[in-house]
Protein backbone atom coordinates (compact mmCIF):
# COMPACT_ATOMS: atom_id res chain seq x y z
CA UNK A 1 0.00 0.00 0.00
CA UNK A 2 1.94 2.98 -1.22
CA UNK A 3 1.15 6.38 0.16
CA UNK A 4 2.66 9.78 0.79
CA UNK A 5 1.53 11.76 3.82
CA UNK A 6 2.65 15.36 4.23
CA UNK A 7 1.72 17.26 7.38
CA UNK A 8 2.39 20.96 7.99
CA UNK A 9 5.45 20.79 5.84
CA UNK A 10 7.58 23.89 5.61
CA UNK A 11 11.01 24.35 4.11
CA UNK A 12 13.28 27.32 4.69
CA UNK A 13 15.89 27.78 2.05
CA UNK A 14 19.06 29.66 2.90
CA UNK A 15 20.09 31.81 -0.02
CA UNK A 16 23.73 32.49 0.60
CA UNK A 17 25.23 35.61 -0.88
CA UNK A 18 28.78 35.44 -2.16
CA UNK A 19 29.76 37.37 0.95
CA UNK A 20 28.21 34.71 3.17
CA UNK A 21 29.96 32.00 1.19
CA UNK A 22 33.37 33.43 1.86
CA UNK A 23 35.27 32.04 4.85
CA UNK A 24 37.62 34.99 4.73
CA UNK A 25 34.80 37.53 4.81
CA UNK A 26 32.81 35.84 7.55
CA UNK A 27 35.62 35.27 9.99
CA UNK A 28 38.20 37.91 9.19
CA UNK A 29 37.01 40.86 7.11
CA UNK A 30 33.54 41.40 8.58
CA UNK A 31 34.58 41.17 12.22
CA UNK A 32 37.33 43.70 11.47
CA UNK A 33 34.83 45.98 9.79
CA UNK A 34 32.51 45.63 12.73
CA UNK A 35 35.27 46.41 15.19
CA UNK A 36 36.26 49.50 13.21
CA UNK A 37 32.58 50.45 12.80
CA UNK A 38 32.91 50.43 9.01
CA UNK A 39 29.77 49.90 6.91
CA UNK A 40 29.28 46.39 5.50
CA UNK A 41 29.77 46.08 1.79
CA UNK A 42 26.60 44.53 0.49
CA UNK A 43 27.29 44.40 -3.22
CA UNK A 44 23.78 45.27 -4.24
CA UNK A 45 22.19 42.27 -2.56
CA UNK A 46 19.61 42.09 0.15
CA UNK A 47 21.40 40.88 3.25
CA UNK A 48 20.29 40.04 6.73
CA UNK A 49 22.74 39.63 9.63
CA UNK A 50 24.95 36.77 8.49
CA UNK A 51 24.75 37.91 4.91
CA UNK A 52 22.07 35.58 3.68
CA UNK A 53 18.34 35.67 3.16
CA UNK A 54 16.06 32.82 4.01
CA UNK A 55 13.37 32.04 1.48
CA UNK A 56 10.31 30.18 2.68
CA UNK A 57 10.21 27.77 -0.24
CA UNK A 58 7.33 25.71 1.14
CA UNK A 59 4.77 26.97 3.65
CA UNK A 60 2.60 24.66 5.69
CA UNK A 61 1.79 22.08 3.05
CA UNK A 62 -0.71 19.35 3.88
CA UNK A 63 -1.88 16.48 1.70
CA UNK A 64 -2.21 12.73 1.44
CA UNK A 65 -1.52 10.82 -1.76
CA UNK A 66 -2.89 7.29 -1.95
CA UNK A 67 -2.03 4.35 -4.11
CA UNK A 68 -3.37 4.70 -7.59
CA UNK A 69 -3.04 8.49 -7.56
CA UNK A 70 -1.43 10.21 -10.51
CA UNK A 71 -0.83 13.72 -9.25
CA UNK A 72 0.07 16.71 -11.39
CA UNK A 73 1.81 19.74 -9.86
CA UNK A 74 0.95 23.07 -11.42
CA UNK A 75 2.32 26.48 -10.65
CA UNK A 76 4.44 29.28 -11.94
CA UNK A 77 8.20 28.98 -12.06
CA UNK A 78 9.50 29.35 -8.54
CA UNK A 79 6.23 28.38 -6.86
CA UNK A 80 7.75 25.36 -5.13
CA UNK A 81 7.05 22.38 -7.42
CA UNK A 82 10.64 21.25 -7.82
CA UNK A 83 11.32 21.92 -4.15
CA UNK A 84 8.38 19.76 -3.15
CA UNK A 85 9.52 16.96 -5.46
CA UNK A 86 12.94 17.10 -3.86
CA UNK A 87 11.41 16.85 -0.40
CA UNK A 88 9.36 13.84 -1.55
CA UNK A 89 12.56 12.31 -2.91
CA UNK A 90 14.30 12.79 0.41
CA UNK A 91 16.84 15.23 -0.99
CA UNK A 92 15.70 18.15 1.19
CA UNK A 93 14.59 17.59 4.75
CA UNK A 94 11.67 19.62 6.12
CA UNK A 95 12.38 22.61 8.36
CA UNK A 96 9.02 22.04 10.00
CA UNK A 97 6.38 19.36 9.69
CA UNK A 98 6.48 15.70 8.78
CA UNK A 99 6.59 13.65 5.65
CA UNK A 100 5.85 9.92 5.67
CA UNK A 101 6.50 7.95 2.50
CA UNK A 102 5.38 4.38 2.16
CA UNK A 103 6.89 2.76 -0.92
CA UNK A 104 9.99 2.81 -3.08
CA UNK A 105 10.63 6.22 -4.54
CA UNK A 106 12.29 6.66 -7.92
CA UNK A 107 12.85 10.31 -8.68
CA UNK A 108 13.46 11.57 -12.16
CA UNK A 109 14.41 15.17 -11.62
CA UNK A 110 17.38 15.67 -13.88
CA UNK A 111 17.75 13.93 -17.22
CA UNK A 112 21.39 15.04 -17.53
CA UNK A 113 22.38 12.86 -14.60
CA UNK A 114 25.40 10.72 -15.41
CA UNK A 115 26.03 12.30 -18.79
CA UNK A 116 29.70 13.00 -19.32
CA UNK A 117 32.37 12.89 -22.00
CA UNK A 118 31.92 10.42 -24.82
CA UNK A 119 29.47 8.18 -23.01
CA UNK A 120 27.12 6.49 -25.50
CA UNK A 121 23.40 5.91 -24.98
CA UNK A 122 24.14 2.27 -24.27
CA UNK A 123 26.82 3.32 -21.77
CA UNK A 124 24.45 5.72 -20.05
CA UNK A 125 21.88 2.98 -19.57
CA UNK A 126 24.52 0.73 -18.06
CA UNK A 127 25.86 3.50 -15.83
CA UNK A 128 22.44 4.42 -14.50
CA UNK A 129 21.63 0.76 -13.93
CA UNK A 130 24.80 0.35 -11.85
CA UNK A 131 23.98 3.50 -9.87
CA UNK A 132 20.52 2.17 -9.13
CA UNK A 133 22.05 -0.97 -7.69
CA UNK A 134 21.46 -3.55 -10.41
CA UNK A 135 23.88 -6.43 -10.80
CA UNK A 136 25.57 -7.51 -14.05
CA UNK A 137 22.76 -9.80 -15.21
CA UNK A 138 19.98 -7.36 -14.38
CA UNK A 139 21.89 -4.60 -16.18
CA UNK A 140 22.15 -6.71 -19.34
CA UNK A 141 18.43 -7.48 -19.33
CA UNK A 142 17.53 -3.89 -18.65
CA UNK A 143 19.83 -2.57 -21.40
CA UNK A 144 18.18 -4.79 -24.01
CA UNK A 145 14.74 -3.86 -22.81
CA UNK A 146 15.46 -0.13 -22.84
CA UNK A 147 17.18 -0.12 -26.25
CA UNK A 148 14.12 -1.84 -27.61
CA UNK A 149 11.78 0.68 -25.99
CA UNK A 150 13.76 3.78 -27.00
CA UNK A 151 13.67 3.00 -30.68
CA UNK A 152 16.76 5.09 -31.40
CA UNK A 153 18.33 2.68 -33.89
CA UNK A 154 22.06 3.15 -34.32
CA UNK A 155 22.01 6.39 -32.31
CA UNK A 156 22.11 4.32 -29.17
CA UNK A 157 25.83 3.89 -29.68
CA UNK A 158 26.54 7.54 -30.33
CA UNK A 159 27.68 9.92 -27.56
CA UNK A 160 24.83 11.16 -25.42
CA UNK A 161 26.08 14.72 -25.69
CA UNK A 162 24.90 14.64 -29.33
CA UNK A 163 21.34 13.68 -28.38
CA UNK A 164 18.40 16.03 -28.55
CA UNK A 165 16.40 16.58 -25.37
CA UNK A 166 13.71 14.25 -26.66
CA UNK A 167 16.16 11.44 -27.31
CA UNK A 168 17.59 11.79 -23.83
CA UNK A 169 14.08 11.70 -22.40
CA UNK A 170 13.48 8.40 -24.16
CA UNK A 171 16.58 6.80 -22.73
CA UNK A 172 15.95 8.12 -19.24
CA UNK A 173 12.35 7.09 -19.31
CA UNK A 174 13.22 3.65 -20.50
CA UNK A 175 15.67 3.14 -17.65
CA UNK A 176 13.54 4.21 -14.77
CA UNK A 177 10.52 2.28 -15.81
CA UNK A 178 12.69 -0.79 -16.01
CA UNK A 179 13.53 -0.54 -12.30
CA UNK A 180 11.40 -1.84 -9.48
CA UNK A 181 9.69 0.94 -7.64
CA UNK A 182 6.18 2.12 -6.97
CA UNK A 183 6.48 5.89 -6.55
CA UNK A 184 7.62 7.87 -9.56
CA UNK A 185 8.52 11.54 -9.38
CA UNK A 186 8.94 13.52 -12.60
CA UNK A 187 10.06 17.10 -13.00
CA UNK A 188 8.86 18.72 -16.20
CA UNK A 189 10.70 16.72 -18.83
CA UNK A 190 8.07 14.41 -20.23
CA UNK A 191 6.86 17.15 -22.53
CA UNK A 192 10.07 16.94 -24.54
CA UNK A 193 9.10 13.60 -26.02
CA UNK A 194 7.08 13.58 -29.27
CA UNK A 195 3.41 12.54 -29.41
CA UNK A 196 4.18 8.99 -30.46
CA UNK A 197 6.63 8.62 -27.61
CA UNK A 198 4.20 10.11 -25.12
CA UNK A 199 1.61 7.46 -25.93
CA UNK A 200 4.17 4.71 -25.63
CA UNK A 201 5.39 6.14 -22.33
CA UNK A 202 1.94 6.35 -20.88
CA UNK A 203 1.35 2.67 -21.58
CA UNK A 204 4.71 1.80 -20.09
CA UNK A 205 4.04 3.80 -16.94
CA UNK A 206 0.67 2.20 -16.46
CA UNK A 207 2.23 -1.21 -16.80
CA UNK A 208 5.07 -0.21 -14.54
CA UNK A 209 3.38 1.22 -11.52
CA UNK A 210 0.18 -0.61 -12.24
CA UNK A 211 -2.80 0.04 -10.07
CA UNK A 212 -0.97 0.32 -6.78
CA UNK A 213 1.66 2.85 -7.64
CA UNK A 214 1.87 6.60 -7.25
CA UNK A 215 3.09 9.12 -9.76
CA UNK A 216 3.79 12.78 -9.04
CA UNK A 217 4.58 14.94 -12.01
CA UNK A 218 5.34 18.64 -12.34
CA UNK A 219 4.38 20.06 -15.69
CA UNK A 220 3.16 23.06 -17.64
CA UNK A 221 1.69 20.85 -20.37
CA UNK A 222 -2.11 20.90 -20.06
CA UNK A 223 -2.82 17.95 -22.28
CA UNK A 224 -0.31 15.88 -20.39
CA UNK A 225 -1.88 16.80 -17.08
CA UNK A 226 -5.37 15.94 -18.32
CA UNK A 227 -4.28 12.69 -19.95
CA UNK A 228 -2.03 11.33 -17.27
CA UNK A 229 -3.32 12.63 -13.96
CA UNK A 230 -6.39 11.97 -11.86
CA UNK A 231 -5.53 14.76 -9.43
CA UNK A 232 -3.75 18.10 -9.53
CA UNK A 233 -2.28 20.45 -6.98
CA UNK A 234 -1.73 24.13 -7.66
CA UNK A 235 1.17 25.89 -5.97
CA UNK A 236 1.73 29.57 -5.54
CA UNK A 237 4.70 31.12 -3.72
CA UNK A 238 5.35 27.97 -1.73
CA UNK A 239 1.77 27.36 -0.70
CA UNK A 240 -0.68 24.69 -1.79
CA UNK A 241 -3.68 26.65 -3.05
CA UNK A 242 -5.75 24.02 -4.80
CA UNK A 243 -6.04 20.22 -4.66
CA UNK A 244 -8.56 18.49 -6.92
CA UNK A 245 -9.38 17.25 -10.41
CA UNK A 246 -6.91 18.28 -13.15
CA UNK A 247 -9.31 20.33 -15.27
CA UNK A 248 -10.63 22.19 -12.22
CA UNK A 249 -7.07 22.80 -11.05
CA UNK A 250 -6.18 24.25 -14.43
CA UNK A 251 -9.22 26.52 -14.34
CA UNK A 252 -8.28 27.67 -10.85
CA UNK A 253 -4.74 28.33 -12.00
CA UNK A 254 -5.94 30.39 -14.98
CA UNK A 255 -8.22 32.43 -12.74
CA UNK A 256 -5.39 33.03 -10.30
CA UNK A 257 -3.11 34.24 -13.06
CA UNK A 258 -5.73 36.66 -14.32
CA UNK A 259 -6.29 38.01 -10.82
CA UNK A 260 -2.61 38.42 -10.02
CA UNK A 261 -1.75 39.72 -13.47
CA UNK A 262 0.70 37.90 -15.65
CA UNK A 263 4.33 38.40 -14.69
CA UNK B 1 13.98 9.47 20.44
CA UNK B 2 14.83 13.12 20.84
CA UNK B 3 16.23 15.39 18.16
CA UNK B 4 19.88 14.99 19.19
CA UNK B 5 19.68 11.21 19.06
CA UNK B 6 17.87 11.31 15.76
CA UNK B 7 20.48 13.63 14.25
CA UNK B 8 23.30 11.27 15.23
CA UNK B 9 21.32 8.26 14.06
CA UNK B 10 20.77 9.73 10.60
CA UNK B 11 24.48 10.51 10.26
CA UNK B 12 25.45 6.97 11.28
CA UNK B 13 22.88 5.55 8.89
CA UNK B 14 24.37 7.65 6.10
CA UNK B 15 27.78 6.12 6.80
CA UNK B 16 26.54 2.54 6.83
CA UNK B 17 24.30 3.06 3.82
CA UNK B 18 27.33 4.29 1.86
CA UNK B 19 29.35 1.27 3.02
CA UNK B 20 26.64 -1.07 1.84
CA UNK B 21 26.77 0.64 -1.55
CA UNK B 22 30.40 -0.49 -1.91
CA UNK B 23 29.82 -2.61 -5.05
CA UNK B 24 28.52 0.57 -6.67
CA UNK B 25 31.28 3.01 -5.80
CA UNK B 26 33.96 0.39 -6.33
CA UNK B 27 32.62 -0.19 -9.85
CA UNK B 28 32.10 3.53 -10.50
CA UNK B 29 35.66 4.30 -9.41
CA UNK B 30 37.07 1.79 -11.88
CA UNK B 31 34.75 3.09 -14.55
CA UNK B 32 35.60 6.76 -14.00
CA UNK B 33 39.31 6.04 -14.22
CA UNK B 34 38.84 4.22 -17.50
CA UNK B 35 36.83 7.16 -18.79
CA UNK B 36 39.59 9.57 -17.84
CA UNK B 37 42.11 7.69 -19.92
CA UNK B 38 39.82 6.83 -22.81
CA UNK B 39 41.24 9.36 -25.24
CA UNK B 40 44.88 9.30 -24.23
CA UNK B 41 47.62 7.35 -25.97
CA UNK B 42 49.54 5.98 -23.03
CA UNK B 43 46.55 5.74 -20.72
CA UNK B 44 47.23 4.83 -17.11
CA UNK B 45 50.81 4.03 -17.98
CA UNK B 46 51.30 7.78 -18.20
CA UNK B 47 50.87 7.99 -14.44
CA UNK B 48 53.48 5.33 -13.84
CA UNK B 49 55.88 7.14 -16.11
CA UNK B 50 55.36 10.55 -14.58
CA UNK B 51 55.72 9.22 -11.04
CA UNK B 52 58.89 7.41 -12.01
CA UNK B 53 60.41 10.54 -13.54
CA UNK B 54 59.47 12.66 -10.53
CA UNK B 55 60.97 10.19 -8.11
CA UNK B 56 64.15 9.80 -10.15
CA UNK B 57 64.80 13.51 -10.53
CA UNK B 58 63.94 14.41 -6.91
CA UNK B 59 66.11 11.62 -5.53
CA UNK B 60 69.00 12.50 -7.76
CA UNK B 61 69.03 16.21 -6.94
CA UNK B 62 68.46 15.77 -3.21
CA UNK B 63 71.00 13.01 -2.85
CA UNK B 64 73.59 15.39 -4.23
CA UNK B 65 72.46 18.28 -2.02
CA UNK B 66 72.30 16.17 1.13
CA UNK B 67 75.41 14.22 0.14
CA UNK B 68 73.51 11.00 0.68
CA UNK B 69 73.75 7.55 -0.72
CA UNK B 70 71.31 7.32 -3.64
CA UNK B 71 70.64 3.65 -2.98
CA UNK B 72 69.32 4.31 0.48
CA UNK B 73 67.60 7.52 -0.48
CA UNK B 74 65.68 6.68 -3.64
CA UNK B 75 63.26 4.08 -2.22
CA UNK B 76 62.52 6.47 0.64
CA UNK B 77 61.73 9.31 -1.75
CA UNK B 78 59.70 7.00 -3.96
CA UNK B 79 57.34 5.82 -1.24
CA UNK B 80 57.16 9.28 0.35
CA UNK B 81 56.20 10.99 -2.88
CA UNK B 82 53.64 8.33 -3.76
CA UNK B 83 52.00 8.57 -0.35
CA UNK B 84 52.12 12.36 -0.39
CA UNK B 85 50.55 12.47 -3.84
CA UNK B 86 47.74 10.28 -2.63
CA UNK B 87 47.24 12.48 0.38
CA UNK B 88 47.20 15.78 -1.47
CA UNK B 89 45.14 14.56 -4.43
CA UNK B 90 42.65 12.76 -2.21
CA UNK B 91 42.17 15.69 0.16
CA UNK B 92 41.94 18.25 -2.63
CA UNK B 93 39.58 16.24 -4.83
CA UNK B 94 37.41 14.88 -2.06
CA UNK B 95 36.92 18.27 -0.45
CA UNK B 96 35.37 19.39 -3.75
CA UNK B 97 33.28 16.28 -4.27
CA UNK B 98 30.00 17.60 -2.88
CA UNK B 99 30.27 20.78 -4.90
CA UNK B 100 31.18 19.03 -8.15
CA UNK B 101 28.40 16.48 -7.67
CA UNK B 102 25.95 19.24 -6.76
CA UNK B 103 23.50 18.51 -9.56
CA UNK B 104 23.35 14.82 -8.76
CA UNK B 105 22.93 15.50 -5.04
CA UNK B 106 19.90 17.60 -5.89
CA UNK B 107 18.39 15.01 -8.19
CA UNK B 108 18.58 11.78 -6.20
CA UNK B 109 18.89 10.87 -2.55
CA UNK B 110 22.18 9.16 -1.87
CA UNK B 111 24.28 8.94 1.31
CA UNK B 112 26.84 11.76 1.36
CA UNK B 113 29.53 9.32 2.38
CA UNK B 114 29.03 7.59 -0.97
CA UNK B 115 30.66 10.54 -2.73
CA UNK B 116 33.51 10.59 -0.22
CA UNK B 117 34.20 6.85 -0.52
CA UNK B 118 34.05 7.10 -4.31
CA UNK B 119 36.59 9.92 -4.45
CA UNK B 120 38.95 8.22 -1.98
CA UNK B 121 38.74 4.94 -3.88
CA UNK B 122 39.37 6.59 -7.24
CA UNK B 123 42.50 8.25 -5.91
CA UNK B 124 43.61 4.99 -4.32
CA UNK B 125 43.43 3.31 -7.70
CA UNK B 126 45.51 6.09 -9.21
CA UNK B 127 48.13 5.66 -6.50
CA UNK B 128 48.24 1.92 -7.05
CA UNK B 129 50.14 2.61 -10.24
CA UNK B 130 52.73 4.50 -8.25
CA UNK B 131 53.07 1.68 -5.75
CA UNK B 132 54.02 -0.52 -8.61
CA UNK B 133 57.02 1.75 -9.23
CA UNK B 134 57.99 1.50 -5.60
CA UNK B 135 57.92 -2.28 -5.61
CA UNK B 136 60.21 -2.20 -8.62
CA UNK B 137 62.56 0.03 -6.60
CA UNK B 138 62.57 -2.46 -3.75
CA UNK B 139 63.69 -5.17 -6.11
CA UNK B 140 66.30 -3.05 -7.88
CA UNK B 141 67.88 -1.83 -4.66
CA UNK B 142 67.70 -5.31 -3.16
CA UNK B 143 66.00 -4.29 0.04
CA UNK B 144 65.59 -7.37 2.16
CA UNK B 145 62.03 -8.15 3.26
CA UNK B 146 61.56 -8.21 7.02
CA UNK B 147 58.70 -8.97 9.37
CA UNK B 148 57.96 -5.24 9.58
CA UNK B 149 56.34 -5.49 6.17
CA UNK B 150 53.33 -7.17 7.77
CA UNK B 151 52.41 -3.84 9.31
CA UNK B 152 51.72 -2.37 5.86
CA UNK B 153 48.06 -3.33 6.00
CA UNK B 154 47.24 -1.84 9.42
CA UNK B 155 49.39 1.16 8.52
CA UNK B 156 47.50 1.80 5.30
CA UNK B 157 44.24 1.32 7.14
CA UNK B 158 45.11 4.02 9.67
CA UNK B 159 46.36 6.31 6.93
CA UNK B 160 43.18 6.03 4.91
CA UNK B 161 40.98 6.51 7.98
CA UNK B 162 42.78 9.76 8.76
CA UNK B 163 42.44 10.94 5.17
CA UNK B 164 38.74 10.01 5.35
CA UNK B 165 37.76 12.13 8.32
CA UNK B 166 39.85 15.06 7.14
CA UNK B 167 38.32 14.93 3.65
CA UNK B 168 34.79 14.72 4.99
CA UNK B 169 35.43 17.68 7.30
CA UNK B 170 36.84 19.76 4.46
CA UNK B 171 34.09 18.69 2.05
CA UNK B 172 31.46 20.01 4.43
CA UNK B 173 33.38 23.28 4.89
CA UNK B 174 33.79 23.66 1.12
CA UNK B 175 30.06 23.35 0.48
CA UNK B 176 29.40 26.17 2.91
CA UNK B 177 32.45 28.36 2.30
CA UNK B 178 33.56 28.40 -1.29
CA UNK B 179 36.98 29.90 -0.68
CA UNK B 180 38.20 26.88 1.28
CA UNK B 181 39.84 25.01 -1.64
CA UNK B 182 42.56 27.64 -2.21
CA UNK B 183 43.25 27.56 1.53
CA UNK B 184 43.67 23.77 1.31
CA UNK B 185 45.92 24.11 -1.71
CA UNK B 186 48.22 26.55 0.03
CA UNK B 187 48.25 24.52 3.23
CA UNK B 188 49.27 21.44 1.29
CA UNK B 189 52.17 23.28 -0.29
CA UNK B 190 53.38 24.41 3.13
CA UNK B 191 52.81 21.02 4.72
CA UNK B 192 54.86 19.36 2.01
CA UNK B 193 57.95 20.99 3.45
CA UNK B 194 56.92 20.71 7.09
CA UNK B 195 56.50 16.95 6.74
CA UNK B 196 59.39 14.56 6.21
CA UNK B 197 58.71 13.78 2.55
CA UNK B 198 61.88 14.91 0.79
CA UNK B 199 64.02 14.31 3.82
CA UNK B 200 64.24 11.87 6.69
CA UNK B 201 63.12 12.89 10.14
CA UNK B 202 66.57 11.92 11.43
CA UNK B 203 68.24 14.40 9.12
CA UNK B 204 66.71 17.28 11.00
CA UNK B 205 68.56 19.11 13.78
CA UNK B 206 67.13 18.37 17.25
CA UNK B 207 65.20 21.63 17.70
CA UNK B 208 63.60 21.17 14.26
CA UNK B 209 62.70 17.59 15.14
CA UNK B 210 60.88 18.86 18.21
CA UNK B 211 58.76 21.10 16.00
CA UNK B 212 58.09 18.65 13.16
CA UNK B 213 56.99 15.98 15.62
CA UNK B 214 53.82 17.95 16.24
CA UNK B 215 52.77 17.65 12.62
CA UNK B 216 50.34 14.70 12.55
CA UNK B 217 51.18 14.07 8.91
CA UNK B 218 54.69 13.08 9.96
CA UNK B 219 53.13 10.17 11.79
CA UNK B 220 50.41 9.39 9.28
CA UNK B 221 53.05 8.86 6.60
CA UNK B 222 55.38 7.03 8.95
CA UNK B 223 52.97 4.19 9.84
CA UNK B 224 52.68 3.29 6.16
CA UNK B 225 56.14 4.16 4.95
CA UNK B 226 58.22 2.33 7.54
CA UNK B 227 56.66 -1.10 6.87
CA UNK B 228 57.06 -0.56 3.12
CA UNK B 229 60.73 0.19 3.67
CA UNK B 230 61.02 -2.88 5.89
CA UNK B 231 61.86 -0.63 8.83
CA UNK B 232 60.44 -0.57 12.30
CA UNK B 233 57.75 2.02 12.96
CA UNK B 234 58.22 4.34 15.90
CA UNK B 235 55.47 3.62 18.46
CA UNK B 236 54.77 7.34 18.79
CA UNK B 237 53.50 7.30 15.20
CA UNK B 238 50.98 4.59 16.02
CA UNK B 239 49.73 6.54 19.02
CA UNK B 240 49.36 9.80 17.15
CA UNK B 241 47.70 8.17 14.13
CA UNK B 242 45.14 6.39 16.26
CA UNK B 243 44.68 9.46 18.42
CA UNK B 244 43.94 11.73 15.48
CA UNK B 245 41.41 9.22 14.14
CA UNK B 246 39.56 9.29 17.45
CA UNK B 247 39.62 13.06 17.92
CA UNK B 248 39.25 14.00 14.26
CA UNK B 249 36.60 11.36 13.72
CA UNK B 250 34.61 12.63 16.67
CA UNK B 251 34.74 16.28 15.61
CA UNK B 252 33.97 15.44 11.97
CA UNK B 253 31.18 13.13 13.05
CA UNK B 254 29.52 15.92 14.99
CA UNK B 255 30.01 18.43 12.18
CA UNK B 256 28.50 15.99 9.72
CA UNK B 257 25.60 15.03 11.96
CA UNK B 258 24.51 18.60 12.61
CA UNK B 259 24.98 19.89 9.07
CA UNK B 260 23.96 16.87 7.02
CA UNK B 261 20.45 18.09 6.31
CA UNK B 262 21.73 21.47 5.17
CA UNK B 263 24.24 20.15 2.63
CA UNK B 264 21.71 19.73 -0.17
CA UNK B 265 20.40 23.22 0.54
CA UNK B 266 23.87 24.80 0.46
CA UNK B 267 25.22 23.04 -2.59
Amino acid sequence: MTSILVEQLSLDFPVLSSDARSLRNQFIINPIRQALALPRKVGGEITVDNGGTVVKALKNINFKINDGDRVGLIGQNGSGKTTLLRVLAGIYEPSQGEITVDGMVLPLLNIQEGVSGDLSGRGLIKKRAILLGLNQEQTETLTEDVIDFCDLGEYIDMPVRTYSAGMLVRVTFGVITGIKSNILLFDEFIGAGDANFQDKSKTRIEKFIGKAGIMVLASHDRELLNNWCNRSMVFHAGQLVFDGKPQMALDFYDEMRLKNGSY
Amino acid sequence: MNIKQRTIKLAVEDFYAALSMSPIWLAMGNYELKERHSRSVLGPFWLVLSTAVQVAVTSFVLSILFKMNLERFLPYIAISLILWQYFSNAVMETSLTFVSNGEIIKSIKRPYNYYIFLALWRNLLLSAYGLFIFLVCLVIFQIKPTINFLLVVPGLFLFILNVYWLSLFLAICTVRYRDVPPVIQNSLTILFWLTPVCYRFDQLPINAQYFIRFNPLTHWLEVVRAPFLMEQTQPISWFISIGTIIVGGFVTGLLFAYNRHKLSLWV
